[in-house]
């Protein structure tokens, strides 16, 4: 068990330190980050003043090292930018992303997975296929689109919910949405096919033979068998989403970690960018965990099996 | 069928029931119901000489006084210094506004605006060390009077103060720069509430300002980068004023009957520049291949041949101000006599046929993508019109991060960029001046243009404390290299464009600056 333990933060360092050397290459490659950060009439002497004090005049390899022994210490340095300690800036707009993809994931489930059932329970009917049609719909619209869409109808034209900004729940009912929107799709589907199988299976046939109720057989008894591969599907799209928030946080103006990642990129602010590919590895990290955990719960079998 | 039913009824419900407008008051008299102005970006620090960038400074500028201070239009006004005077070429004496306090309440002293300007000139991590860069000490001669000395004569030095702050320099000795970032105290209109750097600052007036009381109390100044929200959030009422309204934006904000729009010529001119100091080998024409811009008949014939009222009027929907001349409006040395040379296709051919290329030639033109309004946009633009009088032109249009590395290294033969500053002679320094890296000239003359005549008429500007003289000269100067000598070829400077509610009257600053002290209520 330890032997096991060991080897996956082996994996895990091992992975990080691919991930942080890759963007700190990538990074390097694009440009200066002083031509980004010095206004346009800036001296040439303010500029070397200007990189020595971020440390970019030293040799590329000396930068790396210098770096690495910093994220070993916890030290990823201040922002280029605005010369902020890079981590905190980070972390303070964290809250914002999780509320964001909590209440998505929420969201999503909340419609994904009755319309799921329903359409399993009853598969071609009416309702089947009309839920069907509206999750073709749901994995075509571009995020995009659809935010820009809702904020004309509900903040130009009905002025029932703020186009912009984070403060109250009402800020994220429309991004929430936007990012729910494909996910409910996915989630129907996915709730059907797998409940689909499941009610197919030997032992719902017996539960049937038995007499017991429609509903508990499908509940209680399939849809717990048929939520495995489901978990593992919410816990890809929760890191995903924490990752992948950039669009929804841009055009909602919400001060999620994704759009500070996405404007560093733009400053070549390596530091908050490597803060950030940090708190997303962690991130995915500890989603991992969780969904190993839940599924020994869905599944007592795994539970035993350690 | 029903459970849908009533999820659907309850997330309608749930959106109906939240989104019931507040409880109506008065727009900037509740910390809950405060004037919003929305930024494309996010003021990034409150240290007000730690970041030279336009929404850092505009946000900190509703906290901070500086010395002396830009008007609307360009033109300098007092501040903090109510008077200016040269006493000798190495000193100027500043009169100081009495009864100024500090937002913790404290006076401010004239020792605080002397240390405010050495710190601004000397603090390693200032961006503004320009500014100040050769003030060689400062004397406190009455209660409100300095006495500034030089050790080099700096007749702009007025201007420059428009860029130093005054800070509490006890205050910060105390309690260190950080500290002070995290909860700055300065002597403006506004006193700092809350903030998340990059986002969001929340301000309240401040009682014991010196000047006029803002109209607005409470303020939130926040940032929106995308240009399609800030238009929704301006239309929909949830903010008051949005500035840098996309061109494409204009007529709907205009239609809307809910908002307006607001347009000044800004100090950025955008420009074209061309390799002068390579006979061959130029990276952007085929190898072997001889410069053609080293003849100025080929920089007049590109210039004739761009429509630049066209640009205006199809990109920019007429948000941009035609320039005849490199320094733009409301800027010493701005030469209000010259008209812009009219677009003559005709007259384009002639003088390229002259100058030995009647069939024209091929160039790349780089670019940015990300940097100005509209930028590629433009540069295609260009790209077509020059196709038209025989240049063919390969538009390279690339981030700017990308962009201003290449120029910088000299891999061009034309490139498509912008300058904005409030002084012509800054700017003949960095971009005209003949490159002499040590003394720190042409350090933004990429393309060596060189003319020892016109740099020595600007280094005796330079130290001329006489205005008159002193704009004459400039003119003179900026005069023969740009129609004489084609050295760059200014197009357009861009509008500060902001879109404003109805209920709100403001006028958009030529420098980019917003601020909420000059905003009123429209009746």
């Amino acid at each position: 068990m330890t032997r096991f333990i060991l080897k996956r933060v082996g994996q895990a360092v091992f992975s990080v330190w691919v991930v942080v050397t890759l963007v700190f290459a990538l990074i390097h490659l694009t440009g200066n980050p002083i031509a980004v950060l010095a206004p346009e009439t800036m001296s040439a002497h303010d500029r070397v003043v200007l990189a020595k004090s971020l440390g970019v005049d030293q040799p590329i390899l000396v930068q790396y090292a210098r770096y690495l022994m910093g994220v070993l210490h916890g030290n990823l340095g201040l922002s280029y930018y605005s010369g902020q300690p890079a981590m905190r800036l980070l972390l303070e707009r964290v809250p914002v992303t999780v509320e964001l993809v909590v209440l998505a994931i929420a969201i999503a489930t909340a419609f994904g997975l009755p319309f799921g059932i329903f359409s399993a329970v009853w598969p071609d009917s009416a309702l089947d296929r009309a839920l069907r049609g509206v999750s073709v719909l749901g994995s075509s619209v571009p995020t995009f689109f659809l935010g820009i869409l809702l904020i004309f109808a509900f903040s130009v034209e009905l002025h029932v919910l703020p186009a912009s900004g984070a403060g109250s729940i009402e800020h994220y009912i429309m991004p929430a949405f936007t990012l729910a929107f494909f996910r409910i799709a996915l989630f129907t589907r996915l709730t059907r096919t797998s409940l689909l199988d499941t009610l197919s299976q030997n032992y719902v046939r017996t539960a049937r033979a038995k007499g017991l109720p429609e509903p508990v057989i499908v509940l209680k008894h399939a849809l717990r068998t048929a939520m495995l591969p489901l978990i593992t599907v919410f816990g890809l799209q929760f890191g995903q989403l924490f990752a992948g928030a950039v669009i929804t946080e841009t055009i909602f103006a919400l001060p999620g970690m994704n759009r500070l990642a996405l404007e560093s990129l733009y400053r070549l602010d390596y530091p908050v960018v490597l803060s950030y590919v940090i708190v997303v590895a962690a991130m995915f990290a500890a989603i991992n965990l969780v969904m190993d955990l839940l599924y020994g719960v869905f599944d007592p079998r795994v539970a035993h099996a350690r | 069928m029903r459970p849908i039913a009533a999820l659907l009824m309850l997330a309608l419900g749930l959106c109906a029931g939240l989104g019931a407008p507040p409880a109506r008051a008065a727009i900037g008299d509740s910390a809950s119901q405060p004037l919003v102005i929305a930024f494309n970006g996010g003021g990034v620090t409150l240290d007000p000489i730690m970041r030279a960038e336009s929404t850092t400074t505009a946000w900190q500028g509703h906290i901070f006084d500086p010395i002396t201070i830009e008007g609307t239009h360009g033109a300098l006004r007092p501040r903090i210094a109510v008077k200016w005077q040269s006493l000798n070429p190495e000193m100027w004496r500043l009169t100081l506004r009495q009864g100024v306090k500090f937002q913790d309440g404290t006076m401010m002293t004239a020792d605080d605006v002397g240390k405010s300007i050495l710190d601004t000139g000397r603090n390693p991590k200032s961006q503004f060390r320009e500014l100040a860069n050769d003030v060689s000490g400062y004397k406190v001669v009455a209660p409100d009077t300095i006495d500034v000395s030089f050790s080099k004569p700096d007749p702009l030095f007025p201007l420059h103060c428009e860029g130093i702050p005054v800070m509490p320099e006890a205050l910060i000795a105390k309690e260190g720069r950080e500290a002070f970032a995290n909860h700055p105290i300065g002597t403006g209109p506004y006193k700092f509430v809350s903030w998340l750097a990059d986002d969001h600052l929340n301000l309240i007036a401040w009682d014991g300002f010196w000047g006029r009381k803002p109209a607005f109390a409470n303020v939130r100044l926040e940032s929106i980068p995308d240009g399609a929200t800030r238009v929704a959030s301006l239309l929909s009422g949830q903010i008051q004023v949005a500035e840098k309204i996309d061109p494409s934006d204009l007529a709907r904000v205009k239609n809307s009957g809910k908002a307006y729009i607001s347009l000044t010529p800004g100090q950025r001119t955008i420009y074209l520049a061309m390799d002068a100091w390579r006979q061959t080998g130029s990276p952007g024409l085929a190898p072997g291949v001889k410069n053609p811009f080293l003849d100025p008949r080929v920089r007049e014939a590109v210039l004739l041949a761009i429509n630049v009222p066209a640009i205006k009027n199809k990109i920019f929907d007429g948000a941009a101000e035609i320039a005849a001349q490199f320094t733009p409006h409301g800027v010493e040395g701005f030469d209000p006599s010259l008209k812009p040379l009219p677009y003559d296709v005709a007259r384009a051919k002639k003088l390229l046929a002259e100058a030995g290329y009647p069939k024209g030639f091929t160039v790349r033109l780089d670019g940015s993508n990300d940097r100005y309004l509209e930028d590629s946009l433009v540069e295609q633009a260009i790209g077509g019109l020059l196709g038209e009088v025989g240049i063919k032109v390969d538009v390279n249009s690339v981030p700017k991060a990308v962009f201003f590395p290449m120029i910088d290294r000299g891999d061009f033969t034309m490139y498509f960029a912008g300058w904005g500053s409030n002084s012509a002679i800054t700017t003949w320094g960095a971009v005209y001046h003949c490159r002499d890296p040590k003394a720190g000239f042409g350090e933004v003359n990429r393309e060596h243009f060189c003319d020892p005549a016109a740099d020595a008429t600007m280094a005796k500007a330079s130290s001329d404390f006489d205005t008159k003289t002193r704009e004459r000269q400039i003119a003179a100067a900026y005069h023969e290299a740009d129609r004489v000598k084609f050295a760059y070829l200014p197009l357009y400077y861009e509008d500060v464009i902001a879109g404003i509610s109805s209920q709100i009257a403001y006028t958009s600053r030529q420098d980019e600056q917003i601020f909420a002290w000059q905003m009123t209520r429209r009746k």
